[in-house]
């Protein structure tokens, strides 16, 4: 793997993505005029239906005690996330959420019969309601500063890249974070993953990333075309060779994030005993992927035909001066 | 240095981190099981996912649930009350229910926006059964609060998010108000005119907004801005705080200067001098006012940055035409909900980190030996770094902070690895390890310099200009990459510690100096 060269494969690497994103954004805006989004939004963004359940410690102890009821009762729907509240004296609550999906005629049922169960000593107490819930939609604030926030740094890296790695790798980092944050979204808009408020967070997740391995690559090829041994190369092949070079730990690094992510994964859907738990996990991983695609071939690829192409120019406008010399030289 | 040295050095680390690590990780009990002293991990504060959500349902005027419909009489209910959804509406009061229902999305929208400025990691404001509006803020519960560990927190915590529910759901338009009844202003001739504050302009807040006055009595309060919409006064309202210190910034228009002015004279002559800002029945701040006040802004120093926040949205809100419409009932109750990750989400998660930890521990040992255990220890030690940062700071811990933190401990051990990398390629070159170790620093100095400096920058970018879970994810990036680059040159000090001793300059820590033929 490390012997892989990529610069010859710009044009590859360059209609990959490119398609890649197209397809994502098509999807994605398919998706927002015809299904629930650019995104499948889930978490505090969906939409839902609820079944409250309130009841009163004289009757029922505890949640506990209440539980078996319920789920019996709603047993055939499958709630993607059950919360408890109770004051420890007077009772509590129980809600239950489902999808929008779920069918309200036959929820409405279950949760009539659900009464009829609560209601053994017919006191009214204990109740169960069906709520159909629309949630407005948020976070639009977070997403304008988040963005910002991401731009002005994308935008800081540059201008330091250019002082500190010249015009040409600048241009390339930046690349590279907006082709990374393209590639995510596409990702994240094809797989139809549900995002939550933790997206924006994975947004920057993934420029601070890119930015860590694209210091690595830029620092080797810098140091690389400093190197006498390389003098007589084409730039383009050293570029090759140091993306050869840092491979293994931009490779290493991103494997290691993704390891962690699918622990944490495995841990949340654990603690959840629901599948869906995995989801902002799976978009971590999303993101990880755009990075190692990123860092493994699209930069380098990117960096060694940018810097080709400036070495073409500077090459041909030098050789041009050369020949205009006569011209200007009077006598 | 002496082996003695050495070992006496790696010993002290491994003590403290050790110590670090028990304080950071073992709650424990104190005097005879009385007290508990809690961990720092379990003091770090949670997002929802880990420790739920502090809730509560807005109902508007007239709109009631099926447990209050269950109580009323039949006389009452038979006065025409209409089942919609799981609520019941009083159609005398509410005629036209369709309108009623987009009012209500109108006003959740307004809310939607208020609740975004509040900067929570997460939130959701949701309309259900088209006439009732739930709105979800996190808990921020520590893990001991959490768990009934630590009851002081748990109630701070929840004072802060009812606080907030309580603050932003404020409907109604923005007043300024006085408790006086009428007051006596004398004019510059000394003539005396009286501004009866009951009879300006129509009122309905009147009997709703009162204040405490001086006597501890309830009373109510009276427009003080001679029945103007004082939403026209200001330009904006916003809130600031550094260290302990907030304050709300109410800026006004050129009109509203003089406005103001007029108003403060009014309020100084006031026998309270007091004005108090209402938006709707609640007030969110009170100004006692000495002298009249003729500048472009007024800043008013509150409690703590929660009151100023809340206070500063809500009025910002109502100043900029975001007043909701309809009156809504008081919030009786302000509910948690259980972690959205699961009862054990947040145990679960601290375990997880420590089996990520220790995978990353392996891999460095099996990849750099003797060195790698040592990079490890660092390593072990960074992470420490930030659970007692994520604890003092009081940074609300996500799963986009989990994230991001393991970014700044990849960002560490990649710093390490470029510098292993380079001491690698200068020991096969034929230097002894001392050499080798001593000019690749020297080599990779910019280049771990440049990632950081790069990094540290845009963690303060993220910190400083984005909201919510992204600002949290920039602090904590900021405290990480500076770790980073503070324990990689303790990694250069442990290079020389335990390479010391060492008796063969050429072979260390799985590094061999190649020999070649002509050496």
């Amino acid at each position: 793997m490390t012997k892989f060269k990529v610069c010859s494969k710009i044009h590859l690497f360059i209609i990959i993505s490119v398609l890649f994103i197209a397809i994502g954004m098509a999807i994605g805006t398919v998706c927002h005029f015809c299904a629930n989004g650019f995104f499948n939004y889930g978490d505090e963004f969906s939409s839902y239906k609820c079944v409250t359940v309130t009841y009163y410690t004289s009757e029922y102890k505890d949640a506990d005690a209440i539980k078996p009821v319920c789920e019996e009762a709603l047993k055939g729907f499958n709630p993607y996330e059950v919360s408890y509240y109770s004051d420890n004296r007077m009772g509590g609550e129980i809600v239950y959420k489902y999808s929008t999906k779920t069918d309200s005629a036959k929820l409405q049922a279950a949760v009539d019969s659900l009464n009829t169960a609560l209601d053994k000593n017919q006191s009214g107490l204990n109740v169960a309601s069906l709520h159909e819930a629309t949630v407005s939609e948020g976070g639009s604030r977070a997403i304008t500063y988040a963005s910002i926030a991401l731009a002005s740094a994308a935008a800081f890296q540059m201008i330091y890249f250019v002082f500190r790695y010249k015009l040409r790798a600048a241009c390339s980092a930046l690349l590279a974070c907006v082709h990374n944050l393209g590639v995510f979204v596409a990702l994240a808009a094809v797989t139809r993953i549900p995002v939550g408020a933790q997206f924006i967070a994975f947004g920057a997740a993934v420029v601070f990333l890119t930015m860590i391995l694209s210091c690595v690559l830029f620092d080797r090829t810098r140091k690389n075309f400093a190197n006498e041994l390389y003098a007589k190369t084409e730039r383009t092949e050293v570029v090759d060779t140091s993306a050869c070079e840092v491979r293994m730990i931009s490779f290493i690094a991103v494997c290691a994030l993704a390891v962690a992510a699918v622990v944490f994964g495995v841990f949340a859907a654990v603690s959840q005993l629901w599948i869906g738990a995995l989801a902002p996990y799976a978009l971590a991983l999303l993101g990880l992927i755009a990075c190692f695609y990123g860092a493994l071939f699209f930069t380098p690829a990117v960096h060694g035909a940018i810097d080709g192409v400036c070495e073409k120019l500077n090459k041909s406008t030098k050789s041009g001066g050369k020949a205009a010399k006569p011209a200007k030289d009077k006598n | 240095m002496s082996k003695a040295k050495s070992v006496v050095i790696t010993v002290l680390l491994a003590l403290a981190v050790a110590v670090a690590a028990f304080f950071a990780a073992i709650s424990f009990p104190v005097a005879n099981n009385v007290k508990r002293l809690n961990s720092i991990a379990s003091n770090i504060h949670l997002g929802a996912r880990f420790s739920g959500y502090a809730y509560t349902t807005v109902y508007p005027e007239g709109v009631i649930t099926a447990e209050e419909y269950g109580i009323l009489d039949d006389e009452n209910k038979a006065d025409g009350y209409e089942k919609v959804g799981s609520l019941y509406v009083d159609k005398d009061k509410h005629s036209d229910i369709e309108q009623l229902k987009a009012d209500v999305a109108a006003d959740a929208l307004i809310l939607n926006k208020r609740f975004g400025q509040k900067g929570y990691s997460s939130y959701s404001v949701a309309v259900e059964d088209g006439l009732s509006v739930k709105i979800s803020v996190p808990t921020n519960f520590t893990a001991a609060a959490y768990k009934y560990n630590d009851e002081s927190s748990r109630s701070t915590s929840l004072s802060a998010a009812s606080a907030a529910l309580s603050s932003i759901t404020a409907y109604g338009e923005l007043t300024l108000r006085t408790s006086d009844e009428s007051i006596q202003l004398n004019d510059a001739d000394g003539n005396t005119t009286t501004y009866d504050s009951t009879k300006k302009g129509k009122d309905k807040w009147v009997s709703k907004a009162k204040v405490t006055d001086s006597s501890n009595n309830t009373v109510n309060t009276y427009s003080l801005a001679d029945g103007d919409d004082v939403a026209e006064y200001f330009r904006s309202v916003t809130s600031r705080s550094v260290g302990k210190n907030a304050v709300i910034t109410f800026n006004f228009t050129k009109e509203g200067r003089e406005k103001f002015k007029e108003l403060t004279t009014r309020a100084v002559s006031s026998s309270s001098q007091n004005i108090y800002f209402f938006v709707g029945d609640r007030q969110l701040v009170s100004f006692s006012c000495t002298e009249a006040v003729d500048r472009s802004s007024l800043s008013l120093q509150a409690s703590d940055s929660g009151t100023a926040q809340n206070a500063a949205i809500a009025m910002n809100s109502a100043v900029k035409g975001g007043a909701l419409t309809l009156d809504y009932q008081d919030i009786s109750k302000v509910s948690t909900s259980t972690a959205t990750g699961g009862e054990n989400a947040a145990l679960l998660l601290f375990i997880a980190s420590i089996l990520v930890l220790a995978g990353l521990v392996a891999l460095l040992v099996v990849k750099y030996k003797k060195l790698g255990a040592v990079v490890s220890l660092i390593a072990f030690a960074f992470a420490l770094v930030i659970v007692y940062a994520l604890c003092l700071l009081n940074i609300q811990v996500t799963f986009g902070v989990v994230l991001t933190s393991m970014l700044c401990l990849a960002l560490f051990v990649i710093s390490n690895a470029v510098v292993f990398a380079e001491v690698k390629r200068l020991t096969e070159g034929g230097r002894t390890i001392q050499a080798s170790v001593k000019e690749a620093y020297k080599n990779v100095i910019m280049t771990v310099s440049d990632m950081h400096i790069v990094l540290v920058i845009v963690a303060i970018l993220l910190a400083t200009v984005a909201a919510g879970e992204v600002a949290a994810c920039g602090l904590i990036a900021v405290i990480g990459v500076v770790a980073s680059y503070v324990l990689y040159w303790f990694t250069r000090f442990m290079w020389y510690v335990i390479s010391s001793p060492v008796k063969d300059k050429f072979k260390f820590a799985g590094l061999k100096r190649v020999v070649y033929e002509d050496d």
